[in-house]
């Protein structure tokens, strides 16, 4: 072969093999689809056993439409991310319908400019936003249907939202597959629900987590003054029972002993009981009584609970602001519950990782009760409860440290409670209380149940804040929709339990594997342990201080000549000793906090040295180890 | 087989017969630790978390370390013309350029095993996805053997290792860029759609973000493979064709 039919020769078989190449890649990525290994701790890019037991139980052929304006945007840029995360909105519903024996059909339409698709996709509520100077509207959402005129949609998939994407897509399944969304009852004695607000003179939007129970289940106010409760709900969440009458006690009692689920939030200090006058009458405001209790239920049904009581837990203590200019301080009051205060074997926590309470009561299983009394949310070891007033009139959330003693144990703050419960009124229902004017109210007409005949599940919080929004979300405003992103977990918490009450467990397998936060544990530990022994130090540094003035005061009380402004020579030694001492004190004070952050600097310090420098200097040395054995070995072998 | 093995002990046993291997482990584990902790401020963000703070940097190091190993592989047997020794030998054109691969493979995953304090550290400050981690290393590792096929071909193309060097870091960074979604845009104001988005499934970044964040998929491991091959096959081809100069 000569050398330019061999150079001939080469450069087509680089020609083949490219293209043999190109051919290759993309067969791969027509066969392989799907055929992956997730390692994510979570599983968060599997199709998870709750998505495929929702999927295999579609009873109807469900169609899907997935709106994508793949003309429109090919040419755009900035929507390359859309472009990129449409391939795995696809996928993801390609993987469900593969699960769905045949029951999913799903369809990908673009809708061009001026077309129907873009009609029909506009007509069913998805967003689209200009995407180019010529006007054209990109959408990316989807519409999915059942044969009974049933419509869910998504307007708008957010890349930003990835890590929801399966559980937003199940969810969407799971409702349309839905004969009647179960209905929640809610009664509250806070500004929960959608109302008006007086101080603003304006529409009240109801708290995040009701608007996202909205999404799921029917949710209706019951007032709470009523008599009976309305058989439809399935499940009544009671928020902050404050001064329920006889008649609305015994509604829910019968209530419970007929099958209906029961969610109890009570609390010793609720946050968000704000009186009408606080703001004219802040003084009045801060005496108001703000607890809850549903004792003569909870002890009939085996729960001790102590309106009078909060807890405190040093270890879960939130750093608060201390206002402008000053140091932040860890409130003990207000607790961030994180995996260790979860009971990580109950589907409604199973995966969660951080929930906000804030001055929080604590429940119990009464000793001699029949029930089984599971709980969901401990404080740690390091906690203590003290008299809620201690709370009320504070003014200082470090105050809440002086003569902290933990007592060691694990305060439950809320709980799930099993059991063939009695009823709190045994003796039938209770007598109406007349009201002036009034005819007196016709007793309930159904039979009394003096017990129920089957078990019950009921779920009791000690906290109501856990339910208001600036525990655990924000709410913002994006392309037009109220986007909500979320701190803690408190509301896949409250979501999971009132789902968990209504029978559904597959969607809570789903939700909340999304949170990947990953603190330094070790990091968090080591401020608080600086931050105990700043607390200590202070305290010891101001019981000196006290001492000091004590005695000064002392001597000053103690003479007995008719000119105090003059200071014996006593006096004076003891002033000088008492400034000397308050210097020497305030100096060591301000060492002690600047020394606070010393721990964990020196911490990183060491570790940027090993993780720069340790590996380094190690292969340095071998290479000299070597480098100097083989010298030698060669001057013995010159020798 | 067993040629390729003899190859590969020759050529692992000639990195460490200099201090250039050892001063390349160090160069990478220094940069590769100042740009996690220095610059990627692993510590500050207070997340377990190697995702951003450490693999982000793994394409950008690459593109300058790699090259550096894979710009003697045959370059230098050209220059001091042991090519056609290695050639005499009886060993098939296939399995040199294999053994010589495997052998600067070997030595990147080596290095790249050497950052494991990392590891140890974020185990040792918090709980971190060690699933992820582990694939962010399979990704990394996967990658690094792009890298050094696409060096590999190249060197065999000159005598000189600098021009290989500079050839190797642009074609590199070409496979590097296409996975920047600033470059895709600015692609898709006027090229074929479809070439833009064929490109963008080249491209390293692409496929390696997706295996760092925790998913093994079999299209992103299979698309190294194929490059991989790809390169070695094309770096035989020309040792071929160069043998008839």
């Amino acid at each position: 072969m000569s050398q330019q039919a061999k150079r001939n020769y080469g450069a087509g078989a680089l020609l083949i093999l490219a293209v043999l190449f190109v051919a290759l890649l993309f067969v791969v990525s027509l066969v392989f689809r799907g055929a992956r290994f997730d390692l994510t701790e979570n599983n968060l890019y599997s199709v998870s056993q709750g998505t495929r037991n929702i999927l295999a139980s579609i009873d109807e052929p469900l169609n899907l439409y997935l709106y994508f304006s793949d003309s429109v945007s090919k040419d755009v840029p900035g929507l390359t991310p859309y472009r990129d995360y449409s391939r795995r909105v696809r996928d993801t519903l390609t993987e469900f319908a593969s699960y769905a024996g045949g029951n999913l059909n799903l369809q990908v339409i673009d809708p061009l400019p001026f077309s129907e698709a873009e009609d029909a996709a506009s007509a069913a509520g998805l967003t689209g936003f200009p995407a180019n100077s010529a006007g054209d509207t990109f959408f990316f959402g989807l519409v999915a249907t059942n044969a009974v005129e049933g419509r869910e949609t998504v307007a708008f998939f957010d890349p930003n939202k990835e890590a929801f994407l399966e559980y937003d897509l199940a969810k969407l399944i799971y409702n349309l597959n839905q004969v009647r969304k179960p209905v929640i009852g809610v009664m509250s004695t806070l500004p929960i629900n959608r109302g008006f607000d007086p101080a603003t003179r304006q529409m009240r939007e109801p708290w995040i987590v009701l608007q996202q129970a909205e999404q799921l289940f029917e949710v209706r106010q019951v007032a709470p003054t009523v008599n009976s409760i309305d058989p439809e709900i399935d499940v009544l969440a009671v928020v902050h029972p404050k001064d329920l009458t006889d008649a609305t006690t015994y509604a829910i009692d019968q209530f419970v002993l007929r099958g209906g689920k029961l969610a109890v939030f009570v609390d010793p200090q609720a946050e968000m009981d704000i009186p009408a006058d606080a703001q004219t009458n802040p003084q009045a405001a801060m005496f108001a009584e703000r607890s809850s209790d549903l004792s003569k239920l909870l002890e009939t049904w085996g729960v001790a609970y102590d309106a009078k009581q909060v807890v405190l837990d040093r270890t879960y203590g939130l750093q608060v602001s201390a206002g402008p200019g000053r140091r932040p301080v860890r409130h003990v009051g207000i607790l961030s519950i994180d995996t260790a205060g979860m009971n990580g074997d109950d589907v409604t926590l199973a995966e969660l990782t951080t929930i906000n309470v804030s001055q929080s009561g604590h429940l119990a299983k009464k000793p001699d009760a029949e029930v089984e009394f599971e709980s969901l949310l401990t404080t740690s070891e390091d906690s203590m409860s003290v008299s809620s007033d201690r709370v009320r009139f504070m003014t200082d959330p470090s105050s809440l440290l002086d003569g902290f003693a933990p007592t060691g144990q694990n305060y439950t703050l809320a709980a799930r409670v099993r059991g063939t419960f009695s009823s709190a009124f045994p003796d039938g229902a209770p007598p109406a209380e007349p009201v002036e004017g009034e005819e007196p109210a016709a007793p309930p007409t159904a039979e009394h149940l003096a017990a129920a005949t089957e078990p019950n599940d009921i779920l009791v919080v000690a906290d109501t804040d856990i339910l208001s929004d600036r525990l655990w979300a924000q709410a913002q405003s994006f392309l037009g929709q109220r986007l909500i992103s979320a701190f803690a977990n408190n509301g896949d918490f409250i979501i999971n339990s009132l789902d968990n009450l209504t029978g559904s467990s597959d969607l809570i397998s789903i939700r909340g594997r999304a949170t990947s936060q990953r603190p330094f544990t070790r990091v968090q530990e080591l401020q608080r342990q600086a931050e105990a022994r700043y607390q200590a130090t202070e305290q010891q540094l101001e019981q000196q201080l006290q001492e000091t003035e004590r005695k000064l005061t002392e001597l000053q009380a103690g003479r007995d000549d008719n000119n105090p402004l003059i200071l014996t020579p006593e006096q004076q030694t003891e002033l000088a000793r008492f400034q000397d001492e308050r210097l020497r004190i305030r100096q060591e004070l301000r060492q002690v906090q600047s020394n606070l952050r010393g721990d964990i600097e020196s911490l990183g310090t060491w570790l940027k040295v090993i993780n720069i420098g340790l590996v380094p200097l190690l292969v340095t040395l071998f290479a000299l180890t070597i480098a100097w054995r083989r010298a030698r070995r060669r001057e013995e072998a010159n020798r | 087989m067993s040629q390729t093995l003899n190859i590969f002990r020759r050529e692992i046993a000639s990195y460490f017969a200099t201090p250039v291997a050892y001063v390349f482990i160090v160069i990478f584990l220094l940069l590769m630790g100042w740009f996690s902790w220095g610059f990627g401020r692993l510590f500050e963000s207070g997340q377990a978390d190697l995702y951003g703070p450490f693999f982000n940097f793994h394409p950008w190091l690459y593109l300058f370390l790699v090259p550096a190993i894979s710009m003697r592989l045959w370059a230098e047997e050209r220059k001091s013309g042991t090519i056609e020794l290695l050639l005499t030998l009886p060993v098939s054109m296939l399995q040199a350029v294999i053994g010589k691969f495997l052998a600067a493979w070997a030595f990147c995953g080596l290095a790249l095993a050497l950052t494991f304090p990392v590891w140890i550290s974020v185990n040792y400050l918090g709980e971190p996805d060690n699933g992820v981690i582990l694939a962010g290393y399979v990704g990394s590792f996967l990658m690094a053997g792009g890298f050094l096929a696409i060096g590999s071909c190249i060197s065999a193309t000159t005598r000189n290792q600098v021009v290989a060097f500079i050839l190797t870091v642009v074609v590199c960074f070409a496979f590097l860029l296409f996975g920047l979604s600033g470059v895709i845009d600015f692609f898709r104001g006027w090229a074929p759609a479809a070439l833009v988005d064929a490109l963008a499934g080249l491209s390293f970044s692409t496929h390696f973000d997706a295996i760092a964040k925790g998913v093994l998929d079999l299209r992103d491991i299979l698309f190294f493979l194929l490059v991989i091959a790809f390169w070695l096959a094309a770096n035989a081809i020309v040792i071929d064709l160069k043998k008839a100069d």
